[in-house]
């Protein structure tokens, strides 16, 4: 027995797969607005304690509930599980555990790749994907926050079907991966410059990462590598907040860590890059 | 099914040549080893490993417990705890001496539930973050 609502979001668009949540998103206060954001690739995850019994056979039950949605299934490699202590475990030791490869992660797919959800045993996770590298083809947060919702909500209903016990989520995550590109006969130290506010002389590649601590309840990674595309270099600016989820609805802990982010972005970043480069507060569309 | 792979580097290591004729560097506890080997034998346990449908080890008890391994080994004074999993999936450090005992699981969210008795002493609780209280309780011979 599949639930309606898998069939009731048949086709693949934007307007199926936001649908019921939208008006509490569209409530979300936004904060900025940018025409042409650079961004490739974002991830709203929700991490949750393991699903008891879960096994290989479960990516299979599941897949009727979101193949009209996302039919290219792959199997992956399970995603170890991230915790955040305060403070961070102890520098000079590492010690890692390597977790059960065989049930692994499931992975679904959009027809045209722009979208996948995964889902393991202990992470439900929700990808967007840039299919081109020209700017200003990112949706918003909104949109991808309400297609999430309403895949977690048939992934509930999935587990509920299947006598499996609802989720505990842990943890809540979101992700935002940007390419930086200079502009034509802009150097990268140039550019560089003028975005981070960080003069860096000349260099051939360059590393910086930053961390940031919310209150003992979340952690934020701010990377800045060099990088390049058919020998054009450019930057990869990756931006992840989690904050752990203690009680209430978990969509208020994804909003803070978005939220965060978004903060964060226009702490690490000036405003003159962000209304010359990407048109910040250009409401022709609206991006967050 | 699953495995526990562990590395060391440079625990309490000075970087500095200048200082490292200066500083007494401390080395692992002898019982991380033994520690660690405990940690990987319960990861390995499948569903039901008790007969009684005991759970798996839950992934976030394991990173979380590993964590705390970490905080122990990094402590003065800590004895061996003996790790076991409970029917939860939850992991469980244990010490017992001739004097006092103790218990601490560790959940899915890393809080850790202890049980603490020292002759007619004892108390229960949870803790988390640094685990602070339980190390105080493990140090205070």
């Amino acid at each position: 027995m599949f639930p309606v609502s898998a069939y009731t979001k048949a086709t693949i668009n934007n307007e199926a797969l936001v649908s019921r949540n939208a008006m509490e998103a569209m409530s979300i206060t936004s904060k900025l607005h940018l025409k042409n954001a650079p961004v490739v690739e974002t991830a709203l995850q929700i991490q949750f304690s393991d699903l008891p019994g879960w096994s290989t056979l479960y990516p299979g039950l599941y897949y009727p509930y979101i193949r009209e949605r996302f039919p290219n299934f792959t199997h992956l490699p399970e995603i170890p599980p991230t915790v955040e202590t305060f403070p961070a475990s102890p520098k000079q030791l590492q010690f890692q555990l390597r977790l059960n490869q065989e049930i692994g992660c499931a992975q679904f797919e959009t027809v045209d790749s722009e979208r996948l959800i995964r889902a393991q045993r202990n992470r439900f996770a929700y990808h967007w994907l840039s299919k081109s590298k020209e700017l200003a083809s990112y949706t918003s947060y909104e949109e991808n926050l309400e297609i999430c919702l309403n895949e977690f909500d048939t992934f509930s209903e999935f587990l509920q079907a299947n006598s499996l016990p609802p989720v505990d989520p842990v943890l809540c995550e979101v992700m935002y991966l940007n390419h930086v590109r200079p502009n034509e006969g802009e150097s990268l130290e140039a550019m560089v410059k003028d975005i981070f506010n960080t003069n860096l002389g000349s260099f051939e590649l360059f590393t910086l990462n930053r961390t940031f601590v919310k209150e003992g309840r979340g952690r934020l990674y701010a990377e800045l590598n060099t990088n390049f595309d058919d020998g054009s270099p450019f930057v990869t600016f990756q931006l992840t907040s989690r904050i752990n989820h203690a009680e209430g609805d978990f969509k208020d802990s994804l909003n803070d860590a978005h939220d965060w982010l978004i903060d964060t972005f226009c702490k690490l970043t000036s405003s003159s890059a962000r209304e010359d480069r990407w048109k910040e507060n250009d409401r022709v569309t609206n991006q967050r | 099914m699953t495995e526990l792979q562990t590395s060391v580097r440079q625990y309490e290591q000075i970087a500095t040549q200048r200082l490292q004729g200066l500083t007494k560097q401390r080395s692992l506890p002898r019982w991380f080893d033994v520690c660690s080997e405990q940690l990987r034998a319960a990861s390995n346990l499948p569903s039901n490993w008790d007969s009684y449908g005991g759970y798996a080890a839950n992934s976030l008890s394991l990173t979380h417990s590993s964590y705390f391994l970490l905080r122990l080994v990094k402590t003065v004074g800590v004895l061996q705890p003996t790790i076991a999993l409970n029917a939860c999936g939850y992991i469980c450090f244990e010490w017992e001496t001739e004097d006092w005992l103790m218990t601490v699981e560790i959940n899915h969210r890393g809080v850790a539930s202890y049980y603490y008795e020292d002759g007619d002493y004892e108390c229960e609780n949870k803790d988390s973050g640094e685990y602070k209280t339980i190390i105080q309780l493990l140090t205070r011979q």
